[in-house]
């Protein structure tokens, strides 16, 4: 039922660049059973339009399917049809996303902000190539054999490595960084938008040589030779880059053919294989390094910054001389990289200014933790991604999910109800015109999920002691790291700081991660520990999260000595602080998670482990007190 | 009726330029995809979107259809203009406000309840989007929405077709929308991908100048003892530019664009750093509005100039926690120093 027409598609010839894209559609065209393409890259770089142009050059028999990611449960696998049910009395199957896209292209857009557990049924799908639907009365199967298209900026977070593993080749896509190919993008999208009609036209001739040559390549490809040395040396790359399963492998191998069919040959060639590799292997690598840079990772960045820029000097110089010829090049050049120079050192220069002679701003330890981070991502972060911030709700807000039998609240799921009730409606007597007879047992509720961005509280200890050894430089990137994590999850956060006399809140609870990585950024250290101060004001916040909303699951993450040693109310600080801790614990049924900094150098106190003992909460070491580490503590209780 | 009386005039709102700029352009090209407005509360965002009512031209549509089909390019399954013979009507362009509480039911479509609990019918009941097909779709405070809907939003959003398989309903439908969206950067940013989906992005600051803030003042005291009159005051100035866009909306086709222009966007997107290409896009098609708002055939580098301003201030690569914004100067003096080479040779 799609309304669209087609004439206004961009045709696929007339994207200009991205070869890689390209290839990985097209060779899942000429073999199908490559098994699909992930799309990765930063918005604006013609991802959808290319994966919508490629349903042009498919032919009629096979279906390009889009998955909406607001779909239902019921529609993607199929359910009873309710209309022909309540009419006729028949059990009749509509049938599902699954069933269309047999044999064909599932397209999903923004395949990372897929549902979780829409996932798990296309997965369930894929795994097998059949579709078991068991619901409403209905006990069926199908084959589902379908190519997996997907795009998604990894901006916007990650997907799961088990569906990872579905896509059977991926692509990182970034801009193109040719002046002359960026100026043919634009007047390619004038000529488009002015008239589309004649636009398409224009590339008809070449539109039907590729859709021709992908034709003559599918029928090359059961002729092609692979030699016995290249199929050792497909094993030998999948090895080297410990794949888990077999699949690298075999896609590697199918890729390849399909290169070599593309190109016209007979033989697979060590280069087919070296391209294929780049196709198979980058999401299957365990120990990657993403090949994205992130929003928030200031040192990548400044490397990508000098990068982009000496092509851009170069670009730029290209440009003039070929155009205008000016003299002025050199000054200028001169005065930008001048320019460059001073925003790079912005970047890692603590901002002056907060610090007294007893404060010392630390720099934000990002360089070292976050390049950690980097290899261990795949296993830990992917495994957490996606559920953490899922929860059922009981409230008729969110997004419905499913459908369930009991009844709750009265939010009734209307779709399900009906398709319960219609079989029985001859037998219930009903007539051709009346109402539709409904029994208490056809009820079905709506399950309902709402992600409810935790909200995490960080807790810094910002005391002299937390300068010694670059504690305070590594706290610094941890959280910065977190802060990362939780805007990819939507969190909320809040900053408290403790040093001095008091302990103060330095963010409020808040979406915008960007103040509360400011405000870490600025954060200086000095001065004595204030726990018990922390601790009440901790109480305070939390009392006003609750207050906000009942449903809140606050994390707590504490990262101090526990060396306590401001009086509070008169009190010995420790006891003050245990005291603070037990009421906190008693009072707010939050996660707490006690980092402890204490250097294993000399006496220790241990302090710190007994206020994580009277907080109830999970206890971490400082030697574990590194980015990831940080991170992992974090996401292992998130995950609950 | 009653409502359309009180909206406050747009030509009567006291500067904020840009942003009226912003908007203007995208009523005489919806495919500029719509403006981001963002600024602290109280700087007349929502005043200047609601009046925007006033100045948007009229469209042809067929009567009564829920997906406001053009007469001349009736959808091929639209359950409403199947049967023959419906009223054509001159209606002006809607705008349909997305409100914060939306559920996603509401905004995409789902089952027609009332039609499957009588007669056990499997119908559509149209959402949000379909109302906002070929219109405006406001979304206040788009910050604050909640994150499944801004994933249906950038959805159909990217494809301008909204695609529904819910609830025992698969339909799809075209939804071609502008995009207005408004919001108050204190309380969080948009995320990146919904960003770059506003074509145009401003942000506004509250007047400085006395003078003006005076004016303001007056106007609304005017406005609330007798808005009838008051409307009646600004109805010339609003025809005015209600005249002017509808020409500029016939001239657009027209405007032509040098490719020493197009060099010149793409050169600057590739100086400031911006992601991706929607960004030079967008620049080219906002010049080119600018120049058919001015009834001028040919963009020039000012056209540019102002199309920058309006189109990359939220596409430049930020450093981590830098606010969204654009040096105005930076684009000038690259502008401008350009001018001066092209006139040296």
């Amino acid at each position: 039922m799609l309304l669209t027409q087609q004439k206004n598609i961009f045709p696929f010839s007339a994207i200009v660049g991205q070869e890689m894209m390209k290839e990985a559609l097209l060779l899942n065209i000429i073999d199908p059973t490559i098994g699909g393409v992930l799309i990765r890259g930063k918005k604006g770089s013609a991802k959808s339009t290319a994966c919508r142009a490629l349903k042009l050059l498919l032919g009629k028999d096979t279906p390009f399917i889009t998955l909406p990611l607001s779909a239902t449960e019921d529609m993607i696998v199929g359910s009873i049809d309710f209309q022909e049910a309540i009419k006729s009395g028949k059990k009749q199957m509509s049938y599902g996303i699954l069933h269309k896209a047999h044999n064909g292209i599932l397209y999903i857009d923004e395949v990372n902000l897929l549902n979780s557990h829409l996932v798990e049924l296309l997965l369930d799908a894929a795994s097998c190539g059949i579709n078991r639907i068991e619901r409403e009365g209905i006990s069926f199967k199908h084959a589902a054999n379908f190519i997996l298209i997907g795009t998604m900026n990894p901006e916007e977070g990650e997907v799961s490595p088990q569906f990872l593993d579905r896509f059977g080749l991926s692509v990182s896509i970034d801009n193109e960084l040719n002046i002359g190919n960026r100026l043919l993008i634009l007047q390619r999208r004038e000529k488009f938008d002015k008239n589309p009609d004649e636009f398409v036209f224009r590339f008809r001739g070449e539109e039907e040589r590729l859709t021709k040559k992908l034709k003559e390549s599918k029928i090359l490809l059961k002729q092609i030779i692979m030699p016995d040395d290249h199929r050792k040396l497909v094993i030998e790359i999948v090895l080297e880059n410990n794949c888990a399963g077999h699949r690298a492998e075999i896609i590697m191998s199918k890729t390849a053919r399909a290169i070599c069919a593309f190109e016209n040959r007979n033989t697979v060639t060590i280069e087919d294989i070296q391209k294929a590799a780049a196709f198979v292997l980058p999401h299957r690598t365990r120990e990657q390094k993403e090949p994205e840079t992130n929003p928030f990772r200031p040192s990548e960045r400044k490397e990508n910054n000098k990068q982009d820029n000496k092509d851009q000097e170069k670009n730029k110089d290209n440009f003039r001389s070929s155009n205008n010829g000016s003299k002025d090049n050199i000054k200028n050049n001169a005065t930008d990289q001048e320019s460059n120079k001073n925003n790079s050192s912005d970047l890692t220069d603590p901002p002056s200014g907060t610090a007294s002679q007893s404060e010392i701003n630390f720099e934000t330890g990002e360089l070292f933790n976050l390049r950690k981070l980097d290899s261990k991502k795949d296993r830990v972060f992917r495994k957490g991604s996606g559920r953490r911030s899922h929860t059922k709700t009981k409230q008729k807000v969110g997004r419905y999910v499913k459908s369930i039998m009991c009844r709750q609240d009265n939010d009734i799921a209307l779709d399900a109800t009906l398709r319960a009730a219609a079989p029985h409606q001859k037998n219930r007597g009903r007539n051709k015109n009346d109402k539709i007879i409904i029994k208490d047992c056809d009820i079905r509720s709506k399950s309902r999920e709402k992600k409810t961005g935790n909200f995490i509280l960080f807790v810094v200890d910002a005391s002299g002691s937390m300068g010694a050894y670059r504690r305070m430089v590594e706290t610094k990137g941890a959280v910065m790291s977190l802060l990362m994590d939780a805007y990819q999850k939507r969190d909320k956060v809040g900053l408290i700081a403790f040093r001095r006399d008091k302990a103060e809140c330095l963010v409020l609870p808040t979406s915008s991660i960007e103040l509360a990585g400011k405000q870490l950024q600025d954060l200086a250290t000095g001065g004595k520990t204030p726990l018990a101060s922390a601790l009440e004001l901790t109480g305070n916040m939390l009392q006003t999260a609750f207050a906000k909303d009942k449903t809140v699951r606050p994390i707590v993450i504490f990262i101090s000595d526990g060396k306590t040693n401001v009086f509070y109310s008169g009190r010995d600080p420790l006891e003050e602080a245990f005291r603070y801790a037990v009421k906190l614990s008693d009072e707010f049924p939050a996660k707490y998670v006690v980092i402890d900094t204490e250097s294993n150098n000399g006496i220790k106190l241990g302090l710190a482990k007994k206020i994580a003992i009277r907080l109830n909460a999970e206890y971490y070491q400082i030697n574990d007190l590194k980015a990831d580490s940080i991170l992992n503590i974090s996401r292992e209780v998130m995950r609950l | 009726m009653k409502t359309e009386k009180s909206i406050y005039p747009f030509t009567a709102i006291v500067g904020q330029d840009l942003m009226k700029l912003g908007l203007i352009l995208n009523v005489i090209n919806p495919t500029l995809s719509g403006v981001l407005i963002r600024g602290e509360k109280g700087t007349a965002k929502s005043t200047a979107v609601r009046a925007l009512a006033d100045i948007l031209p009229e469209i042809d549509v067929m009567k009564d259809c829920p997906f406001q089909c053009d007469p001349k390019d009736i959808l091929m399954d639209c359950p409403h203009c199947q049967s023959p013979r419906q009223n054509v009507l001159k209606c002006k362009v809607k705008i349909v406000e997305l409100p914060v509480s939306s559920t996603e039911d509401r905004v995409i479509g789902t089952l027609d309840i009332e039609q499957a609990l009588k007669s056990g019918e499997k119908r559509i009941e149209p959402g949000l989007l379909a109302q906002a097909h070929r219109g405006i779709l406001y979304v206040d405070e788009v910050n604050l929405l909640d994150d499944h809907i801004v994933d249906v939003l950038l959805d159909s959003a990217a494809m301008g077709v909204n695609k529904i398989e819910r609830e025992g309903i698969s339909f799809s439908h075209p939804a071609c929308f502008v995009l207005i969206g408004t919001m108050n950067p204190e309380e969080g940013e948009l995320r990146p991908q919904l960003l770059d989906r506003f074509g145009l992005c401003v942000n506004i600051h509250g007047l400085k100048d006395v003078n003006d803030r005076v004016e303001i003042i007056k106007r609304r005291e005017d406005f609330e003892s007798d808005p009838k009159q008051f409307r009646k005051r600004w109805q010339t100035k609003d025809d005015e530019l209600s005249n002017k866009i509808i020409l500029a909306r016939k001239f657009y086709s027209e405007v032509l664009i040098h490719d020493d222009i197009l060099r010149k966007i793409v050169s600057l997107a590739v100086e400031l750093n911006i992601d991706g290409h929607r960004g030079e896009i967008m620049m080219m098609k906002t010049a080119k509005t600018i120049a058919a708002f001015e009834q001028r055939k040919e963009v020039n580098l000012e056209n540019v100039e102002m199309a920058a301003e309006l189109c990359l201030p939220h596409r430049i690569r930020r450093k981590p926690f830098e606010n969204i914004g654009l040096d105005k100067k930076v684009i000038k003096n690259y502008i401008q120093k350009d001018i001066a080479e092209v006139s040296n040779v």
